[in-house]
């Protein structure tokens, strides 16, 4: 039991050193657009907002790491469901019989995480330091918060891996999903900018309840009025259980 | 220690005259040397898929009870921008061998010593098949798993054929080929694969009149895009 499953450990590990290496043939320009990408995002973002007419520090926030914060936690789920997605396609790595569909989604889901996880901490120490709001506060809380993310994104990918095995149209629908996960994850917003009358609906969506808590857990000037860890675990481990769930019957299905 | 397939059924989709197999019955002990026949198209490809648990079938019950090796020389896992050593290591990583020696070996196997680190996708075809076939060949297996047995250039072939020979005195070798001659090379027995199931043969004379029948009874316009897997064009089919 205990050999098998240090042999499990080690195949995901190949599998997701493999995925890493495969990502730099994808990135033209090796790993610097990764690292450009997310600036983009979130100088963007910032300069929008101040031509919107939005305030310098919202909700008492400095404004670069308020994007920070809002763009990382959307990006670990992302790379979370994008990787639970993949146990739809045939992956040219199922030809090792040793190799099942699960194993390829958790070794692609640990290299996105490795990379994301990087860029984290490339860009928030020295955005924060520019802003002046380094250190944080409570840093554990806002790893706990994006690795959270992730593993939802996970359950929700593996949730639409189902569908899109048996339904591959579906990915139009994807796009839409995404869209709408996008402009609810509280990237442009927190719930301090939003009339309290309308909490108890953006609560619903513990990717917002994730966004809340690293901005909380990061700066001593905002303390989030609806970001719920218990909230956030349960959300992730029913996500979870569902999709691996999902995972585990589609393995009995043929691909399209 | 057996590969078993019971009564399993499949097609291929998203094709306007899918291929249908059904009710698939064979059993494989780890020793046995077995070829699996089938006119050149999609259908040996399915059975393919369905025996290294790449795709599950229709119906039916597949059992793996051995170490079976990937299809060689398959290699679509390969990364054509990465080197020779660097691909041997994901496979070292992947089975747990000690990556020095296991690298040493595949490349002594494939004779690309001058171009180890060098980036495949620079590489001659015949360096990658020789390559992605001693990867497999240096692993332990108890069957060998071969879609084609033309490993390297012409004038290399007969290395190769040594060296799957001496795989088979020590493991199980099965082929999956639509080329009857390949396959009598290696094996002693067959699986003849028609669309109603798997006719088995323990003399390979047989096996082959029963696999050029069914090759003669495809319509004439398949039957011109027949291409054994013994002719040149295959051989670049798997790789990159």
């Amino acid at each position: 039991m205990f050999k098998d499953l240090v042999r499990q450990l080690n195949i995901i590990k190949a599998l997701a050193i493999h995925d890493l290496q495969g990502q730099m043939k994808t990135y033209n320009y090796g790993f610097a657009w990764v690292l450009l990408e997310p600036l983009i995002y979130i100088v963007g973002f910032r300069m929008a907002r101040k031509l919107l007419g939005g305030t310098g520090n919202p909700a008492g926030m400095t404004p670069l790491m308020y994007f920070v914060l809002g763009v990382f936690p959307l990006y670990f789920f992302n790379a979370g469901m994008g990787s639970g997605k993949s146990v739809a396609s045939k992956s040219s790595l199922l030809y090792f019989p040793r190799v099942t569909q699960i194993d390829v989604a958790f070794g692609s889901g640990l290299s996105m995480l490795g990379v994301n996880l990087l860029l984290f901490l490339l860009l928030a120490p020295p955005v924060s330091a520019y802003e002046g709001a380094w250190p944080p506060q409570n840093l554990s809380v806002v790893i706990f918060a994006i690795l959270i993310s992730w593993l939802m994104g996970l359950g929700v990918g593996f949730t639409f891996s189902g569908a899109l095995r048996v339904f591959p149209p579906m990915k139009q629908f994807m796009s839409y999903f995404s869209f709408a996960v996008r402009m609810g994850s509280g990237m442009f917003f927190c719930a301090r900018d939003v009339p309290s009358q309308y909490w108890p609906y953006l609560s619903w969506n513990p990717l917002f309840h994730a966004t809340e808590l690293a901005r909380d857990g990061w700066f001593e000037t905002y303390s989030s009025p609806i970001a719920n860890p218990i909230y956030m675990i349960q959300c992730t481990l029913v996500l979870l259980l569902f999709g691996l769930s999902v995972e585990r019957f589609m393995r009995r299905v043929p691909y399209v | 220690m057996t590969i078993e397939l019971k009564d399993v059924s499949m097609r291929t989709r998203r094709t306007l005259t899918p291929a249908i197999l059904s009710n698939i019955s064979m059993r494989i002990e780890p020793d046995q040397h077995v070829a699996i026949l089938s006119p050149s198209g999609p259908a040996l490809g399915l059975l393919i898929d369905v025996i290294c648990g790449a795709n599950a079938p229709d119906s039916g019950l597949v059992f793996c009870r051995c170490r079976l090796s990937w299809p060689l020389p398959k290699a679509r896992f390969i990364h054509d921008h990465r080197t020779f050593v660097a691909n041997a290591r994901f496979i070292a990583r992947l089975y747990e061998m000690d990556q020095s020696s296991f690298i040493d070996r595949v490349i002594e196997m494939a004779g690309i010593g001058d171009l180890a680190m060098e980036r495949m996708s620079y590489c001659p075809k015949g360096a990658i098949s020789r390559f992605c076939f001693a990867l497999g060949a240096c692993l332990p297996f108890d069957t060998y798993f071969f879609t084609t047995t033309n490993i390297g250039e012409k004038d290399e072939r007969e290395k190769y054929a040594g060296i799957i020979a001496e795989l088979a005195k020590r493991s199980g070798i099965l082929i999956a080929t639509s080329s009857g001659k390949a396959a009598r090379a290696y094996c002693d027995r067959a699986y003849v694969v028609e669309e109603t199931g798997a006719v088995y043969y323990d003399d390979m004379d047989a096996a082959n009149e029963h696999l050029e029948r069914l090759a003669k009874k495809r319509p004439v316009e398949d039957a011109e895009e027949f291409v054994p897997d013994s002719e040149e064009g295959s051989l670049t089919d798997d790789f990159l």
